[in-house]
């Protein structure tokens, strides 16, 4: 998973009209009881709902955590929608958008037997926002009224937010569709009294929490034990007693432990070679099957940075990148499943998203020449430095585009960051001293301007935090995509389509290479498997069970 | 005896303030901004400031490294985690029993390998056993660990299900929720991280255990033995032993000083959440403090053992004073 | 002092039984280069009471010879021999055999009778350090330096007799002070590197006599000490057996050692005896051209260096010796039939206790030899 997740503008893009205030609950013949286990080979940042900020942590989160709106334990398109769940039904929004009123439903208890009320989302907003407690990512804060006054430090409590009765009014600063879509952040997650006062920057490790399971201990490096909340009354799925995540056991023996059934979810993935193989012995996608592929709106690409002498103003050697690569290669170093090699920045099912067919997604004898007749002459002193991660298959896979960029005669340099520092320092134009960065963006919400206008305008390149890795800014195409974005409806679609396919056939930013999937292995014994990407990659943990 | 002592120790404190210096002195050679990580993925500049700030980080170097000092002379503190803000002390005070744990099972087991194969080997060469032994030399030294830890996993631990891949069981007290705990899981999951740990050093051992035995078997006093009409035995165990396996003590007591730094690729394939881990992830996530913390540890473990090794010498060496 | 000094003429003819008797012992080894014939044929006995000088270059066999009675050569051990076949059986037996024995002693080497090369381990173990007890060259290797002098003179005595620890350790105390250790009772528990060289090779002497062997075997006992200790240890070996009646073999490279010292003498050339004769006769009338080589080239205070005639050439190969008699390549005298022939020790004309091995014709031998004895008597009178 990619560290971040900017969450964005789901309603504005999907429609109140899809909105469906179904609270729906797991299938009926579920079984209760017993432990469900599964391994990460990283340990968590924090669990604590103010501070956690890893994908990892997101998905067990989306476990334990109560939100005013929430995505639903169900697959596919039902699943993608923000839907109501501490508040009852949708907010009253004011005429200029915006003052939201949320109504608090009913019966919502934490592990502890508290009652959850407005006051303990208010909670949340104040200790969210509290300076002492260093959260990250209180960037998301920026629309709501008072909050930048008390990261401050020059208030205590949010203005803007506050809690009447069984009411919560919160106000923005300007009117923004998408607040009710970062509503599902764990970050804003009711929390109790208990929580509330404890302010500590290095995160609370036991808490009571108002979803359907909570956080019974945690020990840092070793382990993390979820329970299920006694109190708990809202409706999802909470079938398991237990859940046990072991950490620090990497793929391979998460791998060895699900097939033994000591383990029943690698959930950092197993070995690449082993998938081939697992998908032969159990088959694929087969209702509660043990392995499930989903296609995930990802990309896995080359960024090329615009803003260096080497690709300023050198379409010709971003082109003849786009054809040396060898994606074929590249995907396959991720396993079977891995994948699918693309040449375009849309991935497929995105609005937006036609083929384009502008680079090989094979090597071949005449795609290498190709591609040595476009960097003829532009290599610019032929030297450059490339960035990757240090993790996993990362280094492989850029030794194999230091290899494919040699082929035409560019000699990078690899350099091997944690993953952390490497888009950390790739988004800050101060220390972005890198020539190309082996990138991956996973979408927050199917829209394409989540990837076009958010990786590639450049109104972005001078901020200290951005996502636009290739610091491409051109005024044409920046242009294009704001007016791309005002559209709806399938003249909508016609733009992004055809500006994914005139940045890559003109100025390609980067080489994209494979649109990812994600693959989750499961032990035997375990059933009731829903995938639903927006709560986090693998099976819904509140409604796993076991057979 | 008591001024060997003090100009060991002097230069026990010298090495330390060499070896943390030289860290802190790398660190910042570094390509990489540890404010930054320490800020958070999505700090402002200000953010990465006031943090750097906060840390010192903004001030020189050997201003930094005095603060260091300072506060691991005064307060007896390790700093805080850059990556998730704990207490080095607790940290590395967690996982100092595990790499004890790992490293001392190994070296019991390593010599338990080590002196009979070394030992008979080398009283029988040519024999089938000092052939076999040859081979298991040869391949326990030129095997990679993580080769053989990733093989006993495998199989040991995966195929034939005999023992658990990896993990690790606390020996008193586990964590709630730890899923095993008390001394027989514990030693239960030892097993092959001992197994592994102990397989390179039992064969380094046995090859020098073999050839000092080899040596002192050829000296002019175990001659002298002989034709004084001693039996074999007891040739063997006072004059040869006794003589070859001196030198022993000293590697046994230095690599087992360096392993407690950590065993890196032990922990990492087993999963202990020893030193070795803590250090790998350490430098993976750039989190000097905690970086520090295990080389201090590491430092104290090897000087420590180094001044234990030379006093054991003094006792069981006659020709060793310590002066 | 001068070499050739008239020993005195009492030590005369032996009257008893043979205290130790070897016979055309053959020692072979095994080596990745091939077979070593390191003591290829050596005969001799040892009278009770009386001193045997064995004298010869290093690798001449003289230690290997003494080793090989007492099954001391390197482990793994010899071969042991089948007592029905012959020695030359017992020699195919052993090339042809596997690498696992490096070494066979053929022939015989009875001592008060018995053939030690045939006897068990057991047997030897029982021999060793109680009838027949070795001292070596190296003081300051010979003994265990992690173990206190008096430990280990102990230990020699417990492996032979029945006493108490306390018992063996007064016998010990006892012993040192009779080899002129001073304060011998602080100095037992003392550790070998606090001892000088000398004293250390009384310690080992002391281990040696402790259980009053009938036998003792002195390796170039005197080599590694400076001269003046020399002199002490040759004359403490001799004054202790005086006192006991101990057999003495004296193994030495110096012929000026064994003159003064020795009944009889050998005079090893590359594995093999070239001369063997009472020591009076040895220095009167030698009979080897090696010998004469040898008594040329002695170390004597009383002669300029470069007066010093030097053997030429270097000791042979061992691996591969010359066809024929083995000193031939460095000998000044060598005729035809040499190439030919590998001499065996016989006894002189005029004296049956005489031996040499050389082809020459008596006539000669004896021309050279009074020759030699007469240059020797020259360069003395010159130094005079």
């Amino acid at each position: 998973m990619n560290g971040k997740r900017l969450l964005g503008i789901v309603l504005a893009i999907t429609g109140i009209a899809l909105l469906v205030a179904a609270a729906s609950t797991a299938a009926p013949t579920a079984k209760r009881g017993g432990t469900i286990v599964l391994d990460i080979s990283t340990d968590v940042d924090y669990i604590d709902p103010q501070l956690s900020y890893y994908g990892e942590t997101w998905k067990l989160e989306a476990a334990t955590a109560c939100k005013l709106m929430n995505w639903q334990d169900k697959e596919g398109a039902a699943g993608a929608v923000a839907t109501p769940e501490v508040s009852a039904g949708l907010p009253v929004i004011s005429r200029d958008g915006k003052t939201y009123t949320f109504t608090i439903k009913p019966g919502f208890r934490f592990s502890n037997g508290q009652t959850v009320t407005a006051r303990s989302f208010v909670d949340a907003f104040n200790r969210f926002a509290n300076p002492r407690m260093q959260s990250t990512g209180v960037q998301f804060l920026d629309i709501v009224q008072g909050a930048q006054a008390v990261i401050d430090g020059k208030a205590r409590t949010i203005s803007g937010v506050r809690a009447q009765g069984n009411k919560l009014v919160v106000r923005l600063t300007k009117a923004s569709p998408d607040f009710l879509a970062r509503l599902t952040m764990p970050f804003m997650q009711a929390i109790d009294t208990n929580l509330a006062r404890q302010i500590d920057a290095n995160g609370i490790n036991q808490y009571a929490s108002c979803g359907p399971y909570y956080f019974s201990s945690r020990t840092p490096g070793r382990s993390i034990t979820l329970r299920r909340n006694p109190h708990y009354k809202g409706g999802r799925a909470a079938n398991a007693d237990t859940i046990q995540v072991n950490v620090g056991n990497d793929i391979a023996v998460q791998f060895q432990n699900v097939e033994k059934g000591t383990s029943d979810y690698a959930s950092s993935g197993i070995p690449p070679t082993e998938w081939k193989n697992v998908v032969g012995k159990y088959g694929l996608n087969r209702k509660d099957g043990r392995v499930q592929v989903r296609p995930l709106f990802d990309i896995r690409y080359v960024a090329m940075n615009h803003g260096r002498p080497l690709f300023r103003n050198n379409p010709g050697l971003a082109k003849a990148v786009n054809w040396a690569v060898d994606r074929q290669a590249f995907s396959a170093q991720g396993g079977y499943l891995y994948g699918k090699r693309t040449g375009q920045i849309l991935p497929p099912g995105m609005v937006g998203y036609k083929p384009q067919g502008l680079y090989p997604l094979k090597v071949t004898a005449n795609t290498i020449k190709q591609a040595k007749k476009l960097a003829d002459g532009n290599l610019r002193g032929g030297k450059a430095v490339l960035w990757s991660s240090n993790t996993g298959i990362a280094p492989l896979q850029a030794q194999l585009i230091q290899y494919n960029l040699k082929q035409i005669g560019l000699d990078a340099e690899v350099r091997l960051l944690p993953r952390a520092q490497q888009f950390t320092n790739a988004g800050n134009p101060e220390t972005a001293t890198f020539d190309m960065t082996m990138e991956r963006w996973g979408a927050d919400y199917a829209d394409p301007y989540d990837f076009v206008n958010i990786l590639l305008d450049g109104a972005q390149v001078k901020n200290p935090q951005h996502n636009n890795y290739a610091y491409f800014n051109v005024a044409k195409y920046n242009r294009q995509m704001t007016s791309a974005s005002l559209l709806t409806g399938p003249r909508r679609g016609a733009a992004y389509a055809a500006l994914d396919g005139a940045l890559m056939r003109e100025n390609p930013p980067w080489a994209p290479l494979v649109n990812s999937n994600d693959r989750s292995f499961m032990s035997a014994r375990v059933g009731c498997i829903t995938i639903n990407e927006a709560h986090g990659s693998g099976p819904l943990l509140n409604v796993i069970c076991l057979k | 005896m008591l001024q060997y002592l003090l100009r060991r120790l002097l230069w026990a404190g010298v090495l330390f303030i060499g070896v943390t210096l030289i860290t802190y002195v790398l660190f910042f050679q570094m390509p990489a901004d540890p404010a930054r990580l320490a800020a958070g993925k999505s700090a402002t500049a200000e953010d990465v400031a006031r943090v750097s700030h906060q840390l010192g980080l903004d001030r020189p170097v050997h201003e930094q490294y005095a603060l260091f000092l300072k506060r691991l002379v005064v307060d007896h503190s390790l700093g805080r985690s850059y990556a998730n803000r704990r207490s080095v002390n607790e940290m590395v005070g967690e996982a100092v029993p595990v790499t004890t744990a790992l490293v001392l099972g190994g070296a019991v087991l390593w010599m338990l390998i080590a002196l009979p194969v070394g030992i008979l080997s080398a009283l029988r060469p040519r024999s089938l056993l000092d052939r076999g032994a040859m081979i298991f030399i040869l391949i326990g030294i030129s095997a990679p660990v993580v080769w053989i830890g990733l093989l006993l996993q495998y199989f040991v631990g995966f195929r034939w299900g005999l023992t658990p891949n990896a993990g690790y069981c606390d020996i008193i007290s586990p964590p709630e929720g730890a899923g095993c705990g008390g001394p027989a899981d514990w030693a239960y999951h030892m097993i092959l991280p001992w197994l592994t740990f102990a397989i390179l050093f039992a064969a380094s051992y046995a090859r020098m255990i073999r050839s000092n035995v080899m040596d002192t078997l050829g000296e002019d006093y175990v001659r002298t033995a002989r034709a004084k009409g001693a039996p074999e035995s007891l040739v063997v165990r006072r004059h040869v032993l006794r003589n070859a396996l001196l030198p022993i003590v000293t590697m046994l007591g230095l690599d087992i000083g360096v392993a407690l730094g950590g065993a890196i690729f032990t922990e990492a394939i087993f999963n202990l959440p020893g030193l070795g881990r803590l250090a790998l992830n350490s430098v993976l996530n750039l989190d000097l403090p905690t970086m520090q913390g295990v080389i201090v540890f590491a430092t104290l473990a090897i000087i420590l053992l180094n001044l234990a090794v030379d006093l054991v010498y003094a006792v069981i060496d006659p020709r060793i004073r310590l002066a | 002092m001068t070499a050739a000094a008239a020993p005195s003429i009492e030590r005369g003819r032996p009257e008893e039984a043979p205290l130790l008797e070897v016979r055309d012992l053959r020692t072979y080894f095994k080596t990745d280069d091939g077979i070593v014939k390191a003591v290829d044929g050596v005969s001799f006995d040892v009278q009770p009471g009386r001193t045997l000088g064995v004298v010869g270059e290093s690798g001449s066999g003289k230690s290997v010879t003494m080793m090989s009675i007492l099954d001391l050569n390197p482990k793994p051990g010899r071969l042991a021999l089948d007592p029905g076949s012959s020695p030359g059986e017992q020699m195919e037996a052993f090339l042809r055999g596997t690498k696992k024995h490096t070494s066979v002693s053929t022939g015989q080497a009875r001592f008060r009778g018995e053939n030690l090369l045939e006897a068990s381990k057991r047997r030897l173990r029982a021999l060793r350090g109680n009838e027949i007890s070795m001292i070596f060259q190296d003081p300051m290797t010979s003994l265990n330096p992690v173990l206190s002098v008096g430990s280990q003179l102990v230990e020699a005595v417990l492996l032979h007799r029945d006493v108490t620890g306390r018992e063996a350790r007064e016998l010990a105390i006892a012993g040192l002070q009779e080899v002129g250790i001073p304060r011998a009772q602080r100095r037992i528990d003392d550790y070998p590197h606090q001892f000088s060289g000398g004293m250390r090779q009384r310690v080992m002497i002391a281990m040696a006599l402790v259980n009053e062997p009938a036998l003792l075997i002195a390796d170039e006992p005197t080599t590694a000490l400076d001269v003046t200790t020399q002199a002490q240890i040759l004359g403490l070996i001799r004054e202790l057996q005086e006192e006991r009646g101990t057999a003495v073999i004296l193994i030495t490279h110096d012929l000026g050692v064994v003159a003064e010292t020795a009944d009889e003498i050998v005079v090893m050339y590359a594995a093999r005896v070239a001369e063997h004769a009472p020591v009076f006769s040895l220095f009167e009338q030698p009979l080897h051209p090696y010998t004469w080589g040898l008594l040329g080239s002695l170390p004597r205070l009383d002669v300029e260096l470069e007066r010093l005639s030097q053997i030429r050439g270097q000791p042979p190969s061992l691996l591969r010796p010359p066809a024929g008699c083995r000193f031939r390549p460095r000998c000044a005298y060598a005729f035809d039939s040499c190439r030919a022939v590998l001499p065996p020790a016989a006894p002189a004309s005029f004296d049956e206790r005489h031996l040499d091995a050389c082809l020459l014709d008596e006539q000669r031998k004896l021309e050279e030899s009074r020759r030699v004895v007469a240059d020797l008597a020259l360069d003395a009178e010159a130094a005079a």
